[in-house]
């Protein structure tokens, strides 16, 4: 099991001496939802400031949750799981001008916030835009205590923070917290080093893809797209719809 | 028979003074909102009403007295529902501040009204009642087991197959088109109790059009637009209305409609709106949003009154029922949607005092 601290490079534990996992999302679109169960699950967990998000659910289509993009006649709308996709080619980490942006052996995209100085040079540089900068004392006034699992770290004004892969329940053989709290069993975890594995399984055969591949930075986080014919007619236009106006994608 | 349905109220011996509401965001959840503030609460109406109540809701800030009930972790009780299951609420801590649970206050208020002879049982007591008679009744006893040992019961086995006996609940025992007279709800309390051809309904099955949302209604012409109240991901009705950090996913009401609705308007993504028919109004940013048909748009339920710049959904919706059914159609419901003139509705005015909102101006 790997461990992954903010403070050191991280000791790598495997059962096979000779094999290091590559740590890996799968996020099944066809059954999200968008409940927001793991962006809320998220916030709780990590303990996360007012007014901070690290895993936010998108409506693909529409600039609001549940906005449907298309025609009135043809709506479609998806939602998108996104929080950081903890890539291989990061180009957060390229910038960084102290190392405080590193990557661990088993392949988590980690911040020491000590090293951290604020440039937001990764924010610039990550094209998900899912890192978080604290320019503000972060504030916790919807109760006076600390919310979430007991390893989540305080957060500190003036560094960049975001998704760890719940690096801390790793370390326990458990799952990211958003794989466990999805209703929708839509969130799968796994070694994608490992053929046999379930994220590698379901990558080969439900033909998973990462979020702008062109860019080169081979995200660990997949998606299996939306296969199914969503046409969805509206109102009376189901009278008169027939098999040649159906569009399948 | 005097009742909701007869054509000749009667006369009650008693007037109705007072009202206490619990479990329930009356004065969000029931239709018409401006009869029910003006005329229910009226004072002429009701000299006093008290809300037990965790939060000041609508419902709250129209009661002169406000009773702090516990949550759902504050105390036990056994929970069922529109599923097979019994479940049981555990109190997990002790009730935080006055606050005292819904069965308390009633036992308290039976006692100062001599009856507290029904309440000689702790919750737990009759918490084991319930669920025991409710075996016998189904004449199932693992159901008092499985609550017992799990905290949780199913009453119906998972295969179940209603009439599947081929016995309908008809006088006849069989499947009837032809009825003459309509048959109330739930024939397994009352199988035969059907209400006379005379009192209009035709005895084969036909249509009928929704006593507002049509088109060949005449206020079709001035109010156009068939309003949905969606329940949102984020509410069970009105609860969670106030939770900070649902808030800041979804921080305002909206009204949506398609782009031809917005063209049609000169409406914009953001803009500030009245929507608005003869019963009432509210006013809020307006989102376009494709996911609606033409003639129709949404405001999701569950927002309370002063979350909104002025008035609110529920003013729009009609107490109407008919006799089908034991509910309130609030989709039966026809407004217009026209920008919004801060001199013509002036805004609710909110203070924020220790980080929470209170009404100034503007009513309710």
């Amino acid at each position: 099991m790997a461990v992954a601290e903010t403070e050191q490079k991280p000791i790598v534990i495997s059962p096979k001496p000779d094999h290091i996992p590559h740590w890996g999302m799968v996020i099944d679109l066809n059954r999200c939802i968008g409940c927001e169960t793991c962006a809320v699950g998220c916030k709780i967990k990590n303990n996360l400031a007012d007014g901070v998000w690290w895993n936010r659910v998108l409506t693909i289509g529409g600039d609001g949750l549940d906005v449907a993009d298309g025609s009135v006649e043809q709506p479609r709308a998806y939602a998108l799981p996104l929080s950081c996709q903890h890539c291989e080619n990061a180009p957060c980490l390229k910038v960084c001008p102290t190392g405080a942006t590193y990557r661990t052996a088993d392949g988590l995209v980690l911040i020491d916030y000590n090293k951290c100085i604020g440039c937001r040079a990764c924010i610039q540089a990550c094209p998900y835009g899912v890192r978080i900068f604290n320019e503000e004392q972060p504030k916790h006034e919807y109760t006076d205590f600390d919310l979430g699992a007991a390893e989540a770290l305080p957060h500190e004004q003036g560094v960049v923070e975001k998704c760890t892969f719940c690096a801390d329940r790793l370390e326990q053989g458990l799952d990211p917290f958003c794989v466990d709290v999805c209703p929708a069993r839509a969130r799968f975890f796994g070694d994608l080093n490992d053929p046999d594995s379930e994220v590698s399984q379901l990558i080969e055969e439900r033909h998973a893809e990462t979020l702008h591949p062109e860019l080169g930075t081979k995200p660990s986080v997949y998606y299996i797209p939306p296969e199914k014919v969503r046409t969805h007619p509206t109102g009376l236009d189901r009278l008169q719809l027939n098999a040649a106006d159906v569009v399948h994608e | 028979m005097a009742g909701p349905r007869s054509k000749e109220p009667e006369e009650v011996p008693y007037t109705i003074k007072a009202a206490i509401f619990s479990c329930a965001n009356f004065a969000s959840n029931f239709p018409n909102q401006n009869r029910i503030l003006n005329e229910i609460f009226d004072e002429k109406n009701l000299e006093f009403v008290v809300d037990l109540e965790m939060f000041m809701n609508d419902t709250a800030r129209m009661c002169d007295l406000v009773l702090p009930i516990t949550s759902w972790f504050e105390n036990d009780d056994i929970v069922g529902g529109m599923h097979p299951f019994m479940m049981r609420q555990e109190r997990a801590i002790d009730p935080i501040g006055e606050c005292k649970s819904d069965f308390e206050i009633y036992k308290g208020l039976s006692e100062k009204l001599g009856l507290s002879q029904y309440w000689v049982k702790t919750p737990q007591a009759f918490i084991d009642e319930i669920i025991h008679n409710i075996a016998q009744a189904l004449q199932n006893p693992q159901i008092e087991e499985d609550f017992k040992r799990d905290g949780v019961a199913r009453l119906m086995p998972p295969a179940l197959i209603p009439l599947q006996d081929g016995k309908y609940m008809t006088p006849s025992g069989r499947a009837e088109f032809y009825a003459e007279g309509v048959v109330v709800n739930w024939p397994a309390i009352q199988p035969s109790f059907r209400l006379p051809v005379d009192m209009g309904f035709a005895p084969l099955p036909h249509f009928e059009p929704p006593y507002e949302a049509w088109h060949e209604n005449p206020k079709f012409a001035q109010y156009p637009l068939v309003l949905n109240q969606r329940h949102s991901r984020f509410r069970v009705h009105t609860t969670y209305y106030n939770v900070p950090v649902l808030r800041e996913m979804d921080p305002e009401p909206l009204v949506e409609m398609n782009e031809h609705e917005m063209a049609r308007r000169g409406l914009r993504d953001g803009d500030i709106v009245r929507v608005y028919n003869d019963r009432g109004q509210a006013v809020l940013k307006v989102r376009t949003n494709n996911a609606y048909p033409d003639h129709t748009c949404n405001i999701n339920k569950g927002w309370q009154r002063h979350q909104f710049i002025a008035g609110g959904y529920q003013e729009l919706t009609t107490e109407h029922v008919n006799y089908r059914h034991y509910n309130c159609s609030f989709f039966d419901v026809l407004v217009e949607v026209e920008p919004w003139n801060p001199e013509k509705v002036p805004p609710r005015s909110i203070e924020e005092h220790d980080g929470k909102a209170h009404i100034v101006k503007g009513g309710v």
